[in-house]
């Protein structure tokens, strides 16, 4: 397998990173969670699978979504990750959230157990992702949708490839296949291709689009840098530091519009019914 | 203690990843028990750790 990663593979640490640069509370990633919560067909009093919460997106918005009578389970392999969910669905006051910790390839629920599965940013990194589709299919019930959430084609990213071009072009490196598998299912028809396989029917699959708007104040791109590239930006001396950090501001100022940066985004969002 | 204790509606959902069979839930050790693996996953501040590479193997177990 090719497996790579931005960086190392140890999502201990990267899951320390990401627990302490989520957001406190509501979600600054909402556009895309509520675009799952719609194509999952998520409603009140609905209980949840949430696969790969991560840091906690959509399992926040999901929780706020379906209300005191419904439940989400917040899913992740790695336990740092969700140790800033937990803190979030506090600070929050959700008590509709619970937490586990596990593959996405082998899921610890019974068969027909939850109204709806979503998965953002995970689908990408099993190496067998129709075997990980079908166990969410196993754990939904029949007529429930499970609905994926991946990163949209590089090109059309423009804080993730700005960025990546900046770091590269500083440590004078080359573009590696590192970053193959953050891509998987990027193309429109690659996700609808793998719904199908897993046996879903009622397939639905779009781009989520958006222009979005980032303070020209500080440094916005501070958490993708720290989550993709932390560990190597720790070697570094703070003169090092300020040098990238001015690249990268130089390398943005192209989308500069006042006193803001507008940067597009883009996703592919995919979902499916159980028979 | 309450904050460590695992949520009751999630116990009811649970089987072992491996096997898909039911769980038996130790309060005492914190642990859920899976006899059909051998395994006894553990939780950890409420939250159960349903991977193999983290569960302890159960006494005869092979």
């Amino acid at each position: 397998m090719t497996e790579t990663k931005e960086e190392g593979t140890n999502w201990a640490e990267r899951g320390a990173f990401w627990a302490r640069t989520a957001p406190q509370g509501l979600s600054d990633q909402d556009h895309g969670n509520q675009a799952i919560i719609a194509a999952a067909g998520i409603e009140e009093g609905d209980h949840v699978l949430d696969i790969a919460s991560g840091a906690g997106e959509p399992a926040i918005s999901t929780a706020i979504a379906v209300g005191e009578t419904g439940s989400v389970t917040a899913y992740d392999a790695n336990p740092e990750m969700l140790a800033g969910t937990r803190q979030r669905a506090e600070n929050l006051g959700l008590k509709n959230l619970r937490f586990e910790i596990g593959q996405m390839e082998s899921l610890p629920f019974d068969d027909n157990t939850f109204d709806a599965v979503t998965c953002r940013f995970g689908i990408m990194f099993p190496d067998d992702a129709v075997a990980a589709v079908g166990e969410a299919v196993r754990v939904l019930k029949p007529g429930g949708r499970v609905a994926y959430m991946v990163h949209g084609v590089a090109e059309e990213n423009t804080l993730y490839t700005v960025l990546r071009d900046t770091v590269w072009a500083y440590f004078n490196e080359q573009p590696s296949s590192t970053h193959n598998r953050r891509f998987r299912f990027s193309k429109l028809g690659e996700l609808t291709e793998l719904l199908t396989a897993a046996g879903l029917e009622d397939i639905e699959e779009r781009k989520v689009q958006e222009n979005q708007k980032r303070p020209s104040e500080g440094r916005m791109w501070q958490r993708l840098l720290d989550r993709s590239y932390g560990k190597r930006l720790a070697g570094m001396s703070d003169e090092q530091l300020e040098n990238l950090h001015a690249a990268i501001k130089t390398a943005f100022e192209p989308y500069l519009r006042g006193d803001h940066y507008e940067l597009l985004s883009t996703d592919m969002l995919g979902s499916g019914r159980k028979p | 203690m309450t904050a460590a204790q695992i949520d009751p509606k999630l116990l009811e959902i649970l089987v072992c990843p491996l096997t898909k069979g039911p769980l038996k839930y130790d309060a005492n050790a914190q642990e859920l028990i899976s006899e059909k693996a051998g395994l006894a996953y553990p939780i950890r501040d409420g939250i159960p750790i349903m991977l193999v590479d983290e569960a302890r193997k159960l006494d005869g177990a092979e």
